[in-house]
């Protein structure tokens, strides 16, 4: 078995370790780095629970060698709000006013894809917010609530001035 | 049980020496593909290459009469390209309907051919439009059309020790193509059935057309009598005949449809025309408005 060694930003801390070359991200950050908030669904690309932003694009870290995540940049929702504990992001404000948290398993998936659909595209469509979560299963089958947060979320970026945090 | 030996190329150079080095090493370009096929047991490599950090091999170019495609480019850069939405415009829509917004941001265009799924939807596409692929090894290059690549489910003609350098598109002035799919939803769906359609207008008739179906044989096919049938025909003629389902059941001796989890043959069969009906005259209409 090969051995990888890796330098990535997680949640915008310098990382390095030292990994298989078989391992994929997902396992990575669940298992190395303890970051449990990836949720491991399907790991094969399907269901989009373990949705992490990967260099500003909402990636399956399922379909990820972590040796190929060398050099990039990765956000989970550990990371999201940022660097103050309690604050939530706009966006986890918006997904809790609009109902849009069920069982909880799909909702790091949705918040992450939400971010980066929003950073990209500050006012998305409703349709271009449907595309955007188009390969995110949430089974409670919440969706018309997840699309209303993600608009919702538009608003308070918006108004809060910060759109690309 | 994924346990191979990952080798990291950084430049075409070391890709190369890698495969020199190790010809039966599995190339990995997106994974998108190959974890969930290692998972499963269908791909056993011992050595996996990792190539997703050889910018050479990525990129959009139109040079004299050819559309130049990186096989590294992924399905997100292909749909959102000025260039091939113009140029192939069947090859921006397959990529545009590929799995979802996320994977489409990893998996190559490259990654689609080599995997050569009978499903693959850049495949009808790539077929439609003539596309010539460049094979590499240390002893040179190889040219040969992709219909020519594709030889069975899974299965193509991927030389030990080469990898896929390019992928050429013949461009002509008066063409216009389309692809079409259907699956079971819109996101995350194997195509049920997929179909492209390229054609090139000269005063009034269809001068060339390639037509090319998916999920309805061992691999990706040209639909040669339905091509035949229609070349030479006057725009009108073409027209009628699409009325009248005339060609429709030439189409029908073109393919092979099976029953699988995702549809029944007969289904497909029914389903299959249709598609290539709309892409036909989808490619039409484009040929006609000049782009």
């Amino acid at each position: 078995m090969s051995l990888h060694a890796i330098k990535l930003k997680v949640n915008g801390c310098p990382v390095e370790a030292t990994v298989p070359g078989s391992m994929t991200l997902l396992r990575f950050l669940r298992d190395e780095l303890r970051l449990t908030g990836v949720k491991d669904g399907c790991a094969e690309g399907d269901c989009g629970a373990c949705t992490v932003i990967l260099d500003a694009k909402a990636t399956k870290s399922c379909l990820v060698l972590a040796a190929q995540a060398d050099g990039s940049e990765v956000t989970t929702i550990e990371g999201l709000a940022g660097e103050s504990d309690k604050a939530l992001h706009p966006i986890q404000e918006a997904f809790l006013e609009a109902g849009a948290v069920q069982c909880g398993y799909c909702t790091p998936g949705m918040l992450l894809t939400a971010k980066a659909l929003l950073d990209a595209n500050p006012h998305p469509t409703r349709d271009e917010a449907k595309v955007a979560i188009s390969g995110n299963l949430c089974r409670c089958t919440g969706y018309a609530k997840i699309v209303e947060a993600i608009l919702l979320a538009a608003v308070k970026l918006d108004s809060s001035g910060r759109g690309n945090a | 049980m994924r346990d191979f030996e990952l080798l990291v190329a950084q430049s075409r150079s070391r890709l190369l020496g890698h495969l020199a080095e190790h010809p039966e090493g599995k190339i990995v370009a997106g994974a998108t593909d190959f974890i969930p096929l290692v998972d499963a047991g269908k791909l056993r490599p011992k050595i996996a290459i990792d190539i997703s950090k050889v910018h050479e091999l990525e990129g959009i170019e139109e040079l004299a009469g050819v559309l130049r495609l990186g096989p590294l480019t992924t399905h997100a850069r292909a749909a959102e390209s000025s260039l091939v939405r113009e140029q192939a415009t069947a090859l921006a829509e397959a990529s545009a309907s590929v799995a979802d917004p996320s994977i489409r941001g990893r998996a190559t265009l490259g990654g689609n051919i080599c995997t050569s799924s009978p499903a693959g939807d850049s495949l009808p596409a790539f077929l439609a439009l003539g596309a010539e692929l460049t094979l590499a090894s240390a002893t040179g290059l190889r040219r040969l059309p992709i219909k020519d690549f594709l030889v069975g489910p899974g299965k193509n003609d991927l030389r030990q020790g080469e990898f896929l350098e390019r992928i050429d598109v013949p461009l002509s002035a008066s063409a216009g193509s389309a692809f079409y799919k259907l699956g079971r939803r819109k996101a995350m769906a194997i195509s049920v059935v997929n179909a492209a359609a390229w054609m090139r207008i000269e005063e009034g008739h269809i001068v060339d057309i390639r037509i090319a179906m998916g999920s309805v044989a061992p691999t990706p096919v040209r639909c040669y009598r339905a091509e035949e049938s229609i070349r030479g025909a006057t725009i009108i003629d073409l027209k009628r005949k699409a009325a009248d389902g005339e060609w429709l059941s030439v189409l029908r001796k073109d393919i092979s449809p099976i029953d699988d989890v995702r549809a029944g043959g007969a289904y497909r069969r029914q389903v299959a025309v249709s598609l290539a009906e709309r892409a036909v005259l989808r490619a039409l209409e484009r040929a006609e408005a000049g782009i």
